[in-house]
């Protein structure tokens, strides 16, 4: 596994239907990876940053056991998909008037 | 006899006076105690002259003694203890008569002398009146006459040797002394007894509650303390004195030794032994079932205060920056093997996601999409019309019925309704000659005064139909019956038709005894203008109609731009084959205005000048005359007719000036003039645009049913070069009687529903194969229709038996949706107008005369969801439909010819068609002169051709 293997992923991704942009941040909220805008980079990654852990901790609460692995949000405007690893999470957007 | 008189015995006789007295106490003592002592007196006096000679006294009257005792006796048989007490009595009374003083007798006086002594017991004498003085004279008479019998016999001596002439008798009421009378012979007695001592019944009656303690009299010595002293003990000697103990008990409580033993209560029943059975004592049986308590809870309080420290208020800020990596720290990261493998765990994560979204969207609500549809027709929604309020004129609906109602554009609830004699051709020419008092009346309403109309428009005959002007309000126009076209102006009263209160109670508005008459009546306005009777139209004028403002028609029937934009031109349509445009503004060459003095002189009923200029002389500046399309047959007898442009629909205007800005910008390349702001541009017609997209063509529905469709631009005629109306472009029949109704969609401009008969179909501008929804014939005759404003696929058909149909092409097309009855006569005509939105009123007015308001529901109110998409796609449909329909009709047509071909070719009559080559030039030429047609066509609509060019076609033929 390269990081050659990371970019053909995420090129898949943003290929997908509707996809309108995707972003990595660290455990710290910090954006390592982006194709947004700088502002709307920084103001998704510190608020979903917060989402995410207060979901995760929420998991964890009900079920110590359990873990948090996926979530989805539907908008108005556009579904944000999120993906919370340990030191990691990664971010999507699709937008869902696509037709 | 002559014993001592001692102060004793005169108080003893005092006493024997209290005595008589009884009841009374004596101040001298209780009497049982005074008598006590007087006794022990007497027994020391016994043997005593008076006492003897009492005694013997007693013995003479011993029979009535013995009379009392046996009396006495006889109680005593009855009652023993009474008897002892009489008995008493008895010794008593004989001693009594001891201690009477020595001057004073007892004697016995029969009731006889009583009588004649005049000493009757009870009438003379009573117990308190108890003496009297009787004179010695008397009594001596009387022992004279009586002898011994005589009851004073005994007393002889002592009456003779009375020294005083009377003599006191005393009554002895209780026998106390004896004997029923007492006689004194003591002169001193008799003194006291004439005056008894006035001071006792004074003592008593002053003191008779007041108590006097006894006063121990002074002792005297008679012996009895000897007879004392030899009864007291002496002691002589001393007294002895003893002890005796009796041991004391001590208590059981603290002796053990005591034995008890256990005792047979049966058996040992008799030794003094009671046993007592424990039992609930009822008398303690009370229960407690109500306590009356109170508490009172006294609140706590406390006063509490805390001071906080206010600081001074100090700006400060911060700032703060996003973290962020440097590109050296995110390339790092990037290479960071967990994150490669956050990346690569998570992909099919977001894959799924991702494509699920596209494949199918869960969040698509069904039931936001559906919803609509339900409140449509036949939902749970009334979907009725709802009367609303209805208008009758007593007065004047009378026989009338409603030729034409018509909203006011402007003002709110305000309609005008115009009545009309009910009467067919017949009757009315039959009444031709009469002359009319009450002129025929279009009524104007208000809702706000159901009872009486705010105006009434006088008119010259019956009213066919009117219309306000679209952009002046207050102008009126009106088709009669006798061809004329009439013209109010009500500009005056305005001010009375908003005015919300019915004028007619504004009585405050006057001083009492000062009221106009007229301003509470309706006024009559009389009409400003008819036009010329020569040069309009023969026959009842039939429709009338506005041309809406933004364009205008020239002589030549050209549209042109209407610069001025407010409506100046009617159109008018009659039974006389013709279509009138008239102009109501004063033309170019206008007269000159009248002077003021003039204008009194012509205008003498106070009829508004608006229109002066036209009156009887008014001619249209356009006509058009219908000719039949082929010889022989009827001429068209237009009774509707509808023109595509609307009133307040910009779309040409607009359209217009977006080609006239692109034209501009072509040629003067960027050197763009606003064509309003031209100003070479005035307001004269003749250099007013013309419209290009403006339609000329025209349908008119006629007397025969028919739907004609016609161009009212006249042509040129090549030979006599003089301008007539083309022929129609089309015409066939498409109802079953006249039309009654011609109207177009308010959705779709081209979509003209049309009503005559008992049929009405629904056709569309241009496709002339067909109509698009042709529905069964009605049971009753239709009598008018209208659009809903609002929904596209609803519109109104009232019928000739009161009732109304309601059709949504949407819910159904072969049927109506619903069927209300309004009215118990026909109704005449229909006019709905959107009031607000929500609400819609539906003006029906009916053959009595009375014009019914009804609320349109809301379910006739609101478009159904995509309800134009709907309608629209309905209508392309059946245009579509129509297409094939030609089509087929074409195909049917050519297998019918190739047949008839086949059939000749058969029959040997004719050889087999080979076309000369004069056939095929004649084909080809009657080819390029269709081509020539349309090509005409196309460039005329691209505006490069000129309008009154005719195409050049070359005849066909030769």
């Amino acid at each position: 596994m390269t990081q050659a293997e990371v970019d053909d992923t995420l090129k898949r991704i943003q290929e997908h239907k509707g996809v309108q942009g995707y972003l990595i941040i660290n455990n710290d909220g910090i954006p390592i990876r982006s194709n947004l805008d700088a502002s709307l980079t920084q103001q998704y990654a510190a608020l979903i940053k917060s989402l995410s852990d207060k979901a995760r901790s929420t998991i964890r609460e009900i079920d110590p056991t359990n873990e948090l692995v996926f979530f989805r949000m539907r908008t108005k405007k556009h579904e944000i998909l999120v993906a919370p690893e340990k030191e990691y999470t990664m971010i999507v957007l699709q937008a869902t008037d696509v037709q | 006899m002559s014993a001592p008189r001692t102060p004793t015995k005169s108080a003893g006789s005092k006493e024997s006076e209290s005595r008589n007295s009884r009841g009374s106490i004596g101040p001298a003592g209780t009497p049982p105690i005074g008598s006590g002592k007087r006794r022990s007196t007497a027994g020391s006096q016994l043997g005593s002259p008076v006492a003897r000679s009492g005694t013997a006294s007693v013995a003479s009257p011993s029979g009535t003694r013995d009379k009392l005792n046996s009396a006495t006796l006889k109680q005593n048989a009855t009652s023993p203890v009474p008897a002892v007490k009489s008995a008493t009595e008895r010794v008593e009374i004989a001693e009594n008569a001891q201690f009477l003083p020595s001057g004073i007798h007892t004697i016995f006086i029969s009731s006889a002398t009583q009588q004649a002594m005049q000493l009757c017991v009870d009438e003379d004498l009573t117990q308190e009146n108890n003496a009297k003085m009787i004179d010695k004279e008397i009594l001596l008479n009387d022992i004279q006459t009586n002898g011994q019998g005589s009851n004073f016999y005994e007393f002889q001596q002592q009456i003779q040797n009375y020294p005083e002439n009377e003599i006191a008798i005393i009554y002895d009421y209780d026998y106390f002394y004896s004997q029923n009378f007492l006689i004194c012979f003591d002169p001193k007695l008799k003194k006291f007894i004439e005056n008894p001592p006035v001071t006792l019944p004074i003592q008593e009656s002053d003191e008779v509650e007041q108590y006097v303690p006894p006063v121990p009299k002074k002792w005297i010595s008679l012996g009895s303390e000897v007879e004392i002293d030899n009864e007291r003990l002496i002691l002589n000697r001393s007294l002895k004195s003893f002890k005796i103990k009796v041991p004391t008990r001590i208590s059981t409580t603290l002796t053990p030794n005591e034995k008890f033993k256990d005792v047979d209560p049966d058996i040992d029943r008799k030794k003094n032994f009671i046993s007592i059975e424990q039992y609930d004592d009822k008398q303690f049986d009370l229960r407690k079932m109500e306590l009356d308590l109170a508490i009172q809870a006294a609140p706590e309080h406390r006063e509490n205060f805390s001071q906080t420290i206010w600081r001074y208020p100090k700006n400060q800020w911060t700032q703060y920056e996003a973290r962020s990596f440097t590109e050296d720290e995110k390339a790092k990261s990037m290479t960071d093997p967990e994150l490669i493998n956050m990346v690569v765990t998570s992909k099919d994560l977001f894959k799924e996601a991702l494509q699920q979204n596209i494949i199918h969207d869960p969040f698509y609500i069904d039931w936001n999409e559906l919803g609509g549809n339900l409140d449509g027709l036949g939902g749970p929604g009334d979907s009725h019309l709802k009367e609303y309020q209805s208008f009758s004129s007593i007065k004047q609906s009378r026989d009338k019925i409603v030729t034409c109602v018509q909203w006011h554009p402007t003002l709110r609830g305000i309609i005008a309704v115009s009545l009309a004699a009910g009467q067919g051709f017949d009757e009315r020419t039959d009444n031709l000659s009469r002359i009319n008092t009450s002129p025929p009346l279009i009524l104007i309403w208000s809702f706000v005064d159901p009872i009486q109309p705010k105006l009434y428009l006088e008119a010259p005959d019956d009213i066919q139909c009117f219309q306000f002007s679209p952009t002046d309000p207050h102008i009126i126009a009106g088709g009669c019956v006798n061809g004329q076209i009439v013209m109010w102006d009500i500009k005056e009263y305005e001010e009375r038709i908003r005015n919300p209160r019915g004028d007619h109670r504004d009585k405050d508005l006057f001083i009492p005894g000062f009221e106009d008459e007229n301003f509470f009546q309706t006024p009559h306005i009389r009409f400003c203008a008819v036009s010329s009777i020569e040069h309009g139209h023969s026959e009842p004028i039939t429709d009338l109609q506005w041309i809406p403002d933004h364009y205008q028609v020239t002589a030549q029937g050209l549209p042109t731009e209407n610069l001025a934009m407010n409506c100046s031109q009617i159109m008018t349509c009659a039974f006389d084959n013709q279509v009138l445009f008239w102009e109501t503004r004063v033309p170019r060459a206008g007269v000159k205005p009248l002077s003021k003095k003039e204008r009194e002189i012509i205008n003498p009923m106070g009829v508004p000048l608006t229109f002066k200029h036209l009156d009887l002389i008014w001619k249209p500046f356009l006509r058009v005359t219908l000719q039949s399309p082929e010889t022989g047959t009827v001429e068209f007898a237009p009774r509707k007719f509808s023109i595509r442009e609307t009133q307040g629909d910009r779309d040409v205007l607009n359209q217009e000036d977006k080609e006239l800005f692109e034209k501009k910008k072509d040629t003067s390349l960027g050197q763009f003039v606003n064509p309003l702001d031209d100003p070479n541009k005035t307001l004269s017609q003749a250099k007013a645009k013309v419209l290009q997209n403006v339609d000329t063509f025209f349908y008119i529905g006629t007397e025969d049913g028919q739907l004609v469709y016609q161009d009212w631009m006249p042509q040129k005629d090549q030979d006599s070069t003089k301008f007539f109306t083309p022929k129609a472009a089309w015409s066939t029949i498409v109802v079953d009687g006249p039309v009654v109704a011609l109207k177009r969609s308010p959705f779709f401009k081209d979509v003209i529903l049309v009503a005559g008969g008992w049929m009405f179909q629904i056709w569309r501008e241009k496709i002339h194969s067909g109509s698009l929804l042709h529905a069964a014939p009605l049971k009753e005759k239709i009598t008018d229709v209208e659009w809903s404003p609002t929904r596209p696929g609803v519109f109104y058909i009232s019928k000739q038996n009161g009732s109304i149909d309601i059709w949504d092409i949407i819910d159904r097309t072969h049927d109506a949706s619903i069927s209300q009855s309004i009215s118990s006569s026909s109704v005449t005509f229909l006019s709905i107008k959107v009031i607000s939105s929500k609400q819609q009123l539906l003006a029906a007015g009916d053959s009595n005369g009375t014009l019914h308001i009804l609320e349109v529901p809301w379910a006739l109110r609101q478009p159904v969801n995509q309800e134009l998409n709907l309608v629209t796609n309905y209508l392309e449909r059946e245009t579509e439909r129509r297409a094939f329909v030609k089509h087929r009709w074409d195909l049917r047509e050519e297998e019918k010819r190739e047949k008839e071909r086949l059939a000749t070719m058969k029959a040997g009559i004719a050889p087999s068609h080979i076309s000369t080559q004069e056939e095929i030039d004649i084909r080809m030429k009657s080819e390029y002169n269709e081509f020539l047609q349309f090509e005409f066509g196309v460039l005329r609509e691209m505006g490069l051709r000129d309008e009154n060019e005719a195409p050049t076609v070359t005849p066909a033929a030769t």
